[in-house]
């Protein structure tokens, strides 16, 4: 039997049936027995058939009269509600549910009866009597009419959508936490079409476009940014629908005036409704990130810089003695460039601080720092001095040290220098003290011997030729008495010893910061000329030099301005190197004994240079470092005082403010350097 | 024949001059104190003197500024053994006080002798 067929029987049924009971019941009319007897039978086959289909039928029916009492139910609707039909007809609704369900639903009741109008598409929550499961009708009610067309109940019709009804809770439940998820989500979020339209757009996305969603929706990126723009967004977003590569990409997005710096994730992935390929995207803001990343690189380079601009090596090592920096100075010094260093162990890469891993352990568990003043070391055969500072790290624990070494090789000098100064000035406040109580016996010893020089020798002096007279004998033979017994050669001797004598106290007063004689203007070229006038005209039998012989080549500088000094000083300086240089080239036997004698303005220093350059034997490095150090003399004893360079040290650079250096190479000569300040009034005021 | 004063306390030294210049025909007259260099003033009339300057007593630049306000015709000669001494500068421009300042020891008499004749006869 088709669908069709059935509901064609049912309305057939509906109409014969009340028709019949409607004449049975209303009209005394009486049929014929036979033909009532195959109506009836008919009638019958009609009840069971529709009693099969009203308990068979998946559809719940029940039917109540107008005070909720029910009339009819069918096993769905009575197995619904776990119970059989019997046990329900002629209950009344608040029999068979809590009271408040009962009104409910009797309220639908009455106004499907009161209105004749049927009521349709009631879903509701049904919960059986005795049952724990909840599940969703969607009922339809319809008035029930007797043979007048007089409402006297409803009939309703009941289905369970639970399922259906629970999918879409779920669905809506699943839209829900989708859409929470995709709003709660910090990043801009977004899902385009083939076509470029946006499908979703999270919260925040729609907050980055400034628009509402709904203005989104369906519109692409043409519709809210410049064209350059769009079309870069737009080709970005072609790479990836067109292929299932995803796509990161860092974008410049410019709005009022702000240039912030959006990196975007796209990827894409076929819609299941459409078919086509669409693609998500989530933007991140990372303009603070990048600007914390530049400022972090931009504090690196700084630090980096700083600490490459030390003058000091600074080297980083790990507890291990592993070098973590290595600065310019480092790789300076070492050769070793910092890609190198780095990663090495100290050892390695600065074998001269392989003993200061000690020191370095020392410092970093003691948490103190470690310091080693004016170590001396070997370089290049030279003595060098530095000083090495450890300093322990206190970073997060990570435990490390910072090793830092200065040269202070010159710094040694000028203090080895100064303790020299000192020692001449010590000598000079001696010298003062005592010069005039030495000078005067000294003077006695001498000039008493001078005199008896006189005596002894002078033959035209009257008292000597009276008193020989007296004696009977003659000058002539006291005379060649004194001289066959060298008494004359032991006077000279006294007076050239007492002459020393006075010289080293004259030299010794040099050392003095006071100074009796006042600066004047001088111009060094002709000072220069000056004392080498008067070193010309020494020729002095003792001292075994002849400094016409030596040849003097001038090199001076033109427009030298004139420095403030005290002549005499200065020329004792000149004349000191000069008498130097001369014996020493005597002395060595130079075949041409040459002094070459420079001058020259130097503008960055405002001072006057002098260089007095000899061919002589030269020196050695030791004795060239000391050269300058009172009572220091290569020459023989009795030959000098061993204060003339010293006095010249003293003299140029305490009280004149100058420098005073010397090279020299054995057998090479020996060149002296004098700087002098052009304004200079320092040696006085120190 | 020329007289000359020699003013020092050291006796040697002293001496040695005395022996000097009379050896080359001076008259000599001797003090060991500006004091007494003075008071001897009061009696002889040296052309010059040699004067050292530190003294017991008055120095001998305050001698010769007492010689010369008293009007004595007496040329001086410096000589010391101080070597922080130099020629005073108000006796610098005095006629009478040879400019060139000797120190002690003198290692040439002559020149010292030829100086001192040398100011004795430009201030007289």
């Amino acid at each position: 039997m088709t669908q069709r067929g059935k509901s064609d029987k049912k309305v057939r049924l509906g109409v014969k049936w009340s028709k019949y009971l409607g004449v049975n019941m209303m009209s005394q009319n009486r049929m014929p027995e036979d033909k009532l007897m195959s109506e009836l039978d008919y009638l019958r086959e009609q009840v069971s058939e529709y009693d099969a289909i009203f308990n068979s039928s998946p559809v719940m029916f029940w039917c109540k009269d107008t005070h909720n009492r029910l009339l009819r139910i069918n096993d769905a609707a009575a197995k619904f509600e776990g119970k059989k039909s019997q046990e329900l007809i002629g209950k009344l609704g608040q029999d068979l549910y809590p009271k408040e369900q009962a009104d409910a639903f009797y309220q639908d009741d009455l106004e499907v009866i009161k209105s004749g109008k049927a009521k349709i598409g009631i879903v509701e929550l049904h919960t059986a009597p005795g049952s724990k499961h909840t599940h969703w009708l969607n009922v339809c009610k319809v008035p029930k009419l007797d043979e007048n067309g007089i409402v006297n109940g409803i009939i309703a019709l009941a289905v369970d959508i639970s399922e259906q009804k629970n999918s879409e809770i779920e669905l809506v439940q699943a839209r829900t936490l989708l859409d929470t998820i995709l709003n709660g989500i910090y990043d801009p979020i977004f899902v385009k079409d083939e076509e470029h339209r946006y499908l979703v757009l999270n919260e925040n996305m729609c907050d980055m476009m400034r628009h509402p969603r709904a203005e989104l929706l369906g519109k692409s990126d043409y519709d809210f940014f410049p064209k350059e723009q769009a079309d870069i967004f737009w080709k970005h977003d072609d790479k990836v629908l067109h292929s299932d590569t995803a796509d990161r990409n860092e974008e410049h997005f410019t709005r009022e005036g702000e240039t912030r710096i959006l990196s975007t994730i796209k990827s894409s992935f076929i819609n299941p409704i459409t078919g086509k390929r669409n693609l998500v995207g989530s933007i991140r803001d990372i303009t603070d990130r990048k600007k914390a990343e530049e400022e972090l690189h931009q504090l690196r380079n700084y630090l980096t810089n700083i600490i490459n601009s030390m003058p000091s090596i600074m080297i980083g090592v790990n507890g291990d003695g592993t070098v973590t920096q290595w600065n310019t100075e480092a790789s300076r010094v070492t050769g070793v460039s910092n890609e190198k260093a780095i990663g090495q162990s100290l050892a390695t890469a600065f074998p001269r601080l392989a003993p200061d891993m000690q020191n370095v352990y020392q410092a970093i568990t003691t948490q103190r720092e470690v310091v080693i003043n004016k170590r001396m070391y070997q370089q290049n055969n030279k003595k060098a001095y530095e000083n090495i500072t450890i300093y322990p790290l206190v970073a997060m624990g990570e435990e490390g040290a910072v090793i830092r070494v200065d040269d202070v090789s010159e710094r040694v000098q000028i203090e080895e220098m100064m303790i020299q100064t000192d020692k001449m000035l010590s000598v000079g406040g001696l010298a003062a003290g005592m010069a005039h109580e030495i000078n005067n016996p000294l003077a006695g010893m001498m000039q008493t011997a001078d005199v008896m020089t006189n005596r002894l020798s002078l033959a035209n002096l009257p008292a000597n030729q009276a008193a020989a007279e007296d004696i009977g004998t003659s000058m002539e033979v006291i005379h060649a008495f004194m001289e066959q017994r060298g008494i004359l050669r032991m006077l000279r001797d006294i007076h050239a010893s007492g002459e020393r004598v006075a010289e080293i106290v004259d030299n010794m007063l040099s050392f003095s910061r006071k100074s009796d004689t006042t600066k004047t203007r001088q111009n060094i070229n002709e000072l220069l000329d000056n004392t080498i006038a008067i070193s010309s005209s020494e020729y002095d039998l003792k001292k075994q030099y002849d400094f016409k012989s030596i040849s003097v080549t001038r090199d001076y500088g033109r427009n030298i301005p004139s420095i403030l000094c005290e002549e005499v000083k200065i020329q004792q300086v000149f004349l000191n190197l000069f008498r130097n240089g001369a014996e020493a080239m005597h002395e060595a036997g130079v075949e041409q004994p040459t002094f070459v004698i420079r001058s020259h303005y130097d503008a960055k220093h405002a001072s006057v240079v002098i260089v007095i350059e000899d061919n002589g034997p030269g020196m050695d490095k030791e004795i060239s470092k000391r050269i300058f150090e009172p009572f220091f003399t290569t020459k023989s004893v009795g030959a000098g005082t061993g204060l003339g360079l010293s006095v010249s040290y003293f003299i140029i650079t305490e009280n004149h403010g100058g420098e005073m250096t010397v090279e020299s190479e054995l057998g090479k000569g020996t060149r002296f350097c004098i700087q002098l300040p052009c304004d200079n009034n320092n040696g006085e005021q120190l | 024949m020329n007289t000359i004063l020699i003013l020092d306390d050291e006796y040697v030294v002293r001496q040695s001059f005395v022996d000097y210049f009379e050896d080359r025909l001076w008259r000599v007259v001797q003090a060991e104190t500006g004091e007494q260099a003075l008071e001897l003033l009061e009696t002889e009339q040296p052309e010059v003197a040699i004067v050292d300057i530190r003294l017991p007593g008055i120095d001998g630049d305050v001698f010769i500024r007492e010689a010369i306000g008293r009007k004595k015709a007496l040329a001086f000669v410096i000589c010391s053994g101080s070597p922080s001494y130099g020629v005073p500068d108000d006796l610098q421009n005095q006629v009478s006080v040879s400019k060139h300042f000797f120190r002690k020891p003198v290692t040439n008499f002559n020149e010292l002798e030829q100086d001192a004749l040398r100011i004795m006869k430009k201030s007289a």
